[in-house]
């Protein structure tokens, strides 16, 4: 028998000694039955809750969403870390880390996003590690992001647009553990690619536990204060591919700053489009939009209803582009004019020239992203992005244009 | 595994004795395991209280995927954990751990010497939680590594990896004892 046999073997005999060795008293018998079967009494009177009205709880494609997985990235990675890093603190600084984080109240954080555009995000934990109230500023881009238990915002100054939806920002059964539980496990089992060191800030000469974890596919430079165990900073060196890589760089992260009064509270501007998200949902999940993709593979049902749509477009045929994109219906023919050109400017396409390959985004969580290359007025090839919603409803597949993704970019 | 189907149908439609009699079934499993993962005997019997009260209101609408033990467990190891998150977390000391270790003098407990039992409960407490826990639900609670990744939503590998890594670190801590 091998050594860890032996182990396991007496561990388990370990375990059920102390098993067998407690039993409940009669008071604790008595207290235990009383309020169960009283409970149980009370949910038999009850009647089953009536099903929730329909909630949109699943907008990936918000910045929150990026903003909570990232956070948990920052946990996930800083827990790993620290187990790892054996020579440097004790085996309670585990612990130490884990409590610290779960204690955490607000998080404050200045991050670059892929294009390495800034911003600032602030976010309110709950007591088990969920963000609560969300707040995110992209400056460049003018975007602001609220996300509240009760109803949630995206603001686009530059467009003047506001899209309002019901509940948080983002799926409410985010669990920081859960989600970090693939990071976590990929640093564990690149052990041997980590480098942890000590340096001194660059400002305030706080003392850091310096963290580089490279496996395969990513690597991270992750910088832990080293009192309080608590990530203040973290790098993306390599890769892009995990829930949550939106975010490159979390130049400086802070715990438990009192964030400005009203931070977490929105108020309409003046003459906003405002879109109805949940609204929105309904109408891309109505099997009376879109166009059917039975026998048909996501590519070639993406393609044919990319074809419809810039048609459609094309020809400023409102009317039947709705039945393809159905969020159109949501505006007025002049506040859908407005909003083509925030997206395409003064120069419209002209000809939808060819598809590229369908991808899953994970920033995005209305559907798949279908690339699509089209000749503009000024004579410019132009690459657009369209998000394909593939349905099935009743046993039936289908797909519905769930909007742009991003805004189009000159390829030549 | 039978009569618990039989027992949670009852459940279902409305017999006080299907609950009195889960409970009576598995009180002391429980209790033992809110113990082991929770390290306090007062905090453990608050802990079995709340999930089996909680099982009770959600009675009358439960249905099971898996075993009514595997359900129940779970339940201790969320609690649990949520206590975990909620309190200030001191750490178990080895002190406090071989405490804990040599608090039992059951006949089976006799089986293992009472210095390899305050060892052992010293190596376990040195153990990070989510480690201790795999190995708890696992030898303890007898929960199969499915059903723990289940009930925590994540995958079996995951639970796999903490269950090798926290024995890995048993054995290096007890290493020499082991051997001898």
């Amino acid at each position: 028998m091998s050594a860890a046999e032996n182990v396991e073997k007496l561990i388990k005999k370990f375990c059920i000694a102390k098993k067998s060795s407690v039993t409940t008293s009669p008071d604790m018998d008595k207290r235990v039955l009383d309020d169960a079967l009283a409970a149980y009494e009370k949910s038999k009177a009850k009647k089953p809750a009536d099903s929730q009205p329909f909630v949109w709880r699943i907008i990936m494609k918000s910045k929150i969403t990026k903003l909570a997985t990232a956070a948990a990235i920052i946990i996930a990675v800083a827990l790993s870390v620290t187990f790892l890093d054996k020579s440097i603190t004790p085996a309670y600084a585990i612990e130490q880390t884990i409590e610290a984080l779960r204690q955490a109240r607000i998080v404050h954080m200045f991050c670059r996003d892929w294009d390495g555009k800034k911003f600032e995000m602030w976010m309110s934990l709950n007591t088990e590690g969920y963000p609560e109230y969300c707040y995110s500023y992209w400056p460049d881009y003018e975007v602001t992001n609220i996300s509240t238990p009760t109803v949630s915002y995206q603001y686009n100054k530059k467009m003047n647009q506001v899209s309002i939806n019901k509940g948080k920002l983002y799926h409410f059964d985010i669990r920081f553990d859960n989600m970090f539980e693939n990071i976590q496990e990929a640093v564990l089992k690149n052990e041997n690619n980590i480098k942890v060191y000590r340096e001194a800030a660059s400002s305030g000469g706080k003392n850091l536990i310096v963290a580089i974890c490279e496996g395969d596919a990513e690597a991270w430079k992750i910088f832990i204060d080293s009192e309080t165990k608590l990530p203040v900073g973290l790098h993306c060196l390599k890769g892009r591919n995990r829930p949550g890589d939106f975010i490159r760089d979390f130049d400086e992260i802070r715990f438990d700053e009192e964030p400005p009064a009203g931070i977490f509270e929105f108020e309409m501007p003046d003459g906003a489009v405002v879109t109805d998200m949940d609204q929105r949902m309904q109408l891309l999940d109505d099997p009376n939009n879109g166009i059917s993709a039975e026998g048909l593979s996501k590519q070639q049902a993406a393609e044919e209803i990319a074809c419809e749509y810039w048609r459609y477009i094309i020809e400023k045929d409102l009317e039947k582009a709705k039945k393809v994109s159905p969020s159109i219906s949501l505006y007025s023919a002049e506040e859908v004019e407005k909003r083509y050109q925030q997206i395409f400017g003064n120069c419209l396409p002209s000809e939808f020239v060819e598809s590229g390959k369908l991808y899953v985004e994970n920033s995005c969580g209305l559907g798949e992203i279908l690339p699509c290359i089209l000749m503009f007025e000024d004579g410019r090839k132009r690459e657009a992005k369209i998000i394909i919603r593939f349905r099935n409803i009743r046993g039936k597949s289908s797909c519905v244009i769930a909007g742009h993704y991003g805004y189009p970019v000159t390829i030549d | 595994m039978l009569e618990d189907k039989l027992l949670v149908w009852k459940l279902r439609y409305g017999s006080r004795d299907a609950l009195c009699r889960i409970y009576e079934k598995y009180r002391n499993d429980l209790l033992a395991l809110a113990v082991a993962l929770s390290n306090d005997k007062a905090l453990a019997e608050d802990i079995v209280h709340d999930v089996f009260v909680s099982f009770a209101e959600l009675a009358g609408k439960l249905q099971l995927r898996g075993n009514l033990k595997s359900y129940l467990a779970a339940g201790i190891a969320n609690r649990v954990r949520n206590l975990r998150r909620s309190k200030p977390q001191q750490p178990v000391g080895l002190d406090e751990a071989a405490v804990i270790a040599s608090s039992s003098d059951s006949p089976q407990r006799l089986a293992i010497s009472a210095e390899q039992s305050q060892l052992i409960g010293s190596a376990m407490a040195q153990l990070p939680y989510q480690q201790r826990e795999v190995i708890i639900l696992h030898l303890q609670a007898g929960l199969k590594f499915r059903a723990i990744a289940n009930s925590q939503g994540v995958s079996v590998n995951t639970i796999q990896s903490r269950y090798r890594y926290g024995m890995d670190k048993l054995q290096s801590i007890l290493n020499g004892e082991v051997k001898k």
